[in-house]
């Protein structure tokens, strides 16, 4: 392989170089190696099944649950490292902003595909892809509190997202309406490809969702112990169960996040990014 | 990719984009749909994207200059005239600017690194993707504003803006030979985040993190994000003007790795990136950038129409696919890849750079509505209810300064654990915040008693005293007891 051919030093440059040069490309090899391991590391792991009875939808999980709305309290992770200054770093969980799921579309896939629904993505979503013996939905997460009034928007951002699965929790694609400026929005479709898991990307959107291979590493629901977050969750009645699935995953932006995932539960119970802590309100 | 199946009529397939981008006429108009794979983002936009707001440049209102009270731009000062204009002349702004965005009351070590590059670069970023920019004077019943002034109060409005980022950092940490040793001590201990490592930290946004940031955020949704184009100890916010991917050559296609009867194919790629430059002064109106007279070979100078406005580097990095890469002749198109496996790696990551602060972005982050009063960074006294109101020209009301009290608060030893009164001063302000009390805790406000207790002092408005005390308490900091 062209990157590993060792640097060979002109014998004229003496001893000393040949010992830097040989000292550098052991690293440059290192680090080319690591990266290498952790592809290597990541096919397996997406090469791997989940064992029988750990996903969702075997633990009593159904899209069904989610006719009606499903709120959702996301403590968005706020820092100051952007500051241009050397003053203290601090990092905290800011007020909670709750998100409504609502299922806009939630019928067998084949019925879906079959309908002609105003300014939808569907078809070209789920297109050839989709089981049509499957369930088929189209979630629509917005947020409902606190209320950003319309003089308030800037261009840019995020109003609504549109999130399009099937009832195995198969993200097919995502919706994004973006604020325009001056009252105008538009669509940002994004057909996800099957090996990606859906992603909030940088936004705080509540959509990440385990990818169907990964295999859930322990039974235990992450609620952070910052008392804020606990007081809140009280507040609004949010709160986890003994113990969970819980899965670990890189998402496309190479995000560690963390799902638990109570059984039952029609969406997840948490959901950990580095960019926000989310806990779905038990109705 | 295939439609047939869908009642959706194919009226287009967009030029040499086959796989990638699919114009669709349906009965209620038409849309685009994007996909999201390494073809389809590789060939979106002629490989050349830019967001539909391009941010403009500005300036960074530098500390050492006294931020927007700088008079070395024009006297009056920007905060002066906007004291003149709403607070009848008290210089209720200037002295706030004064006194927390200049260098003067900086401890003495820190007093150079504030006069180098300390500034309002982060805000200025927001603004400049979040607001239109202001390219006329305005006349108003409270006065004339500058292209300038205008400028001046939406960046010190985004001082306080919230940010959602990829990429953890450690700021305090000088790089040095460290970056390039995963096992030496500065490299294990843990960054900011206090979850990576700093070699992590360092390395951190990966290559493929930024590859798909710049093309979906860009290329796909049309939306600027900003870097810290420092990725050493230093911070320079940009926002992105746009990007622009190098063709693929037959030798960046490196050779395929297999262990155990898998195999990944390396692919080397070059990227160009651009940012607004905020070096231009304050009255400057930009006039624009267009991405698409950039060109494909490896130099970055912005030659049009004025240089000083952007700028931009080239980085180099390799990904790993899960099938070949294969392209059109000139490497301009992609024609097939497998998917995207693992982080990738950085071309100065596997070769020494001479200059590793200014490489890969440090992290990448998305401004956010004014939501919950940010991080106590702004002045207070440039308000958004009036700033906005400006190009409406409806301001004539002058604000009232609602009556304020004394509250002291008394907590036991060791409530805050070990944080520097900074640290405790920065936090408690952001703590309060984010429950919509407006103050600003400094370390003055703050003084530890001979028992050890920690004695709070602040003024706060009138009624606000009982919700203090709450939203400490509820923040897991409990006062023994309370006075006003």
């Amino acid at each position: 392989m062209m990157i590993f051919k060792t640097i060979k030093s002109p014998a004229v440059a003496g001893l000393l170089t040949l010992a830097v040069s040989a000292c550098a490309t052991a690293k440059r090899h290192e680090a080319f190696d690591s990266a290498v391991t952790q592809a290597f590391n990541e096919l397996e792991f997406r090469g791997n099944r989940s064992p029988a009875g750990a996903l969702p939808i075997d633990r009593g999980s159904s899209l069904q649950k989610l006719r009606g709305r499903t709120e959702i309290l996301v403590f968005p992770k706020l820092s100051n490292q952007s500051a241009k200054s050397r003053g203290p770093r601090i990092r905290f969980f800011g007020s909670p902003i709750r998100f409504a799921v609502t299922a806009q579309r939630l019928v067998n896939c084949r019925k879906l595909l079959a309908q002609k629904i105003q300014d939808s993505s569907h078809q070209a979503y789920f297109g050839t892809e989709v089981d049509p013996s499957l369930d088929c939905a189209i979630l629509e997460i917005k947020q409902i509190a606190p209320e950003i009034k319309a003089g308030n928007r800037r261009n840019g951002d995020l109003l609504a997202a549109r999130l399009y699965l099937d009832s195995n929790y198969q993200s097919y694609g995502i919706d994004w309406e973006i604020y325009r400026g001056r009252g105008a929005s538009d669509i940002s479709r994004v057909k996800l490809d099957p090996s990606e898991p859906s992603s909030s990307g940088l936004s705080i959107f509540p959509i990440d969702l385990p990818h169907l291979n990964s295999a859930p590493q322990d039974a235990a629901v992450g609620i952070p112990k910052d008392p804020y977050v606990r007081s809140k969750m009280k507040r609004f009645g949010a709160s986890g169960c003994s113990s969970a699935p819980r899965y670990q995953y890189r998402d496309t932006y190479g995000s560690k996040n963390t799902v638990s995932w109570c059984d039952g539960a029609a969406w997840p119970t948490t959901i950990d990014t580095p960019r926000y802590f989310a806990i779905t309100v038990r109705k | 990719m295939n439609f047939s199946r869908t009642p959706l009529v194919v009226t287009s397939l967009i030029s040499g984009l086959a796989a990638s981008s699919v114009s669709l006429a349906s009965p209620v108009g038409s849309f685009e749909i994007q996909k999201f794979d390494f073809t389809s983002l590789f060939n979106q936009h002629d490989r050349a994207a830019q967001p539909q707001q391009v941010p403009w440049a500005g300036s960074f209102y530098p500390f050492g200059q006294g931020g927007i009270a700088d008079e070395s731009e024009q006297k009056p000062s920007y905060s002066e005239k906007y004291d003149q204009a709403f607070y009848a002349g008290s210089k209720l702004a200037t002295d706030w600017e004064k006194l927390h965005h200049s260098c003067e009351h900086v401890d003495e070590e820190l007093k150079k690194g504030c006069k180098d590059w300390w500034g309002h670069c982060n805000a200025w970023s927001a603004a400049a993707i979040k607001e239109p920019e202001p390219r006329e004077s305005l006349q108003t019943p409270n006065g004339t504003f500058s292209v300038g002034d205008q400028k001046a109060y939406l960046t010190e409005l985004w001082m306080s803006s919230d940010a959602l980022f990829a990429g953890a950092t450690n700021k305090s940490l000088k790089t040095g030979d460290w970056i390039y040793d995963p096992k030496s001590q500065d490299s294990v201990a843990l960054s900011d985040d206090e979850e990576t490592t700093n070699h992590e930290a360092f390395w951190d946004v990966t290559p493929r993190a930024f590859f798909y940031i710049l093309t979906n955020y860009i290329g796909v949704m049309g939306t600027s994000v900003v870097i810290d184009r420092f990725t050493g100890d230093e911070v320079w916010n940009q926002p992105l003007a746009g990007y622009r991917i190098l063709p693929i050559r037959k030798e960046d296609r490196l050779e395929p790795v297999t262990r155990n009867g898998r195999t990944l194919y390396p692919v080397r790629l070059r990227m160009k990136i651009f940012w607004a430059h905020d070096g231009v002064r304050a009255s400057h109106v930009t006039q624009g950038f267009d991405i698409k007279k950039t060109t494909d070979d490896e130099s970055i100078r912005v030659t049009w129409p004025n240089y000083v406005e952007y700028e931009g580097r080239l980085l180099k990095f390799t990904l790993f696919f899960s099938a070949p890469v294969e392209t059109n002749e000139a490497g301009t198109q992609v024609v097939s890849a497998g998917r995207i496996v693992g982080q990738g790696i950085w071309n100065h990551q596997e070769s020494r750079s001479s200059r590793p602060d200014e490489t890969h972005p440090d992290f990448i982050w998305m401004p956010t509505v004014l939501l919950q009063g940010g991080m106590g960074e702004s002045n207070p006294y440039i308000r958004a209810d009036m700033v906005h109101q400006l190009p409406r020209n409806r301001i004539s009301q002058k604000p009232v300064e609602p009556a304020s009290v004394e509250l002291t608060l008394l907590f036991a030893a060791g409530t805050f654990q070990s944080k520097t009164p900074d640290e405790l001063a920065a936090l408690l302000t952001a703590v309060l915040r984010r429950e919509g009390i407006q103050v600003e805790v400094t370390i003055e406000n703050l003084k530890t008693l001979p028992d050890g207790k920690i004695q709070l002092t602040l003024k706060v408005t009138a009624g606000d005293q009982a919700r203090v005390n709450s939203i400490l308490a509820e923040s897991g900091y409990q006062a023994l007891s309370e006075s006003h």
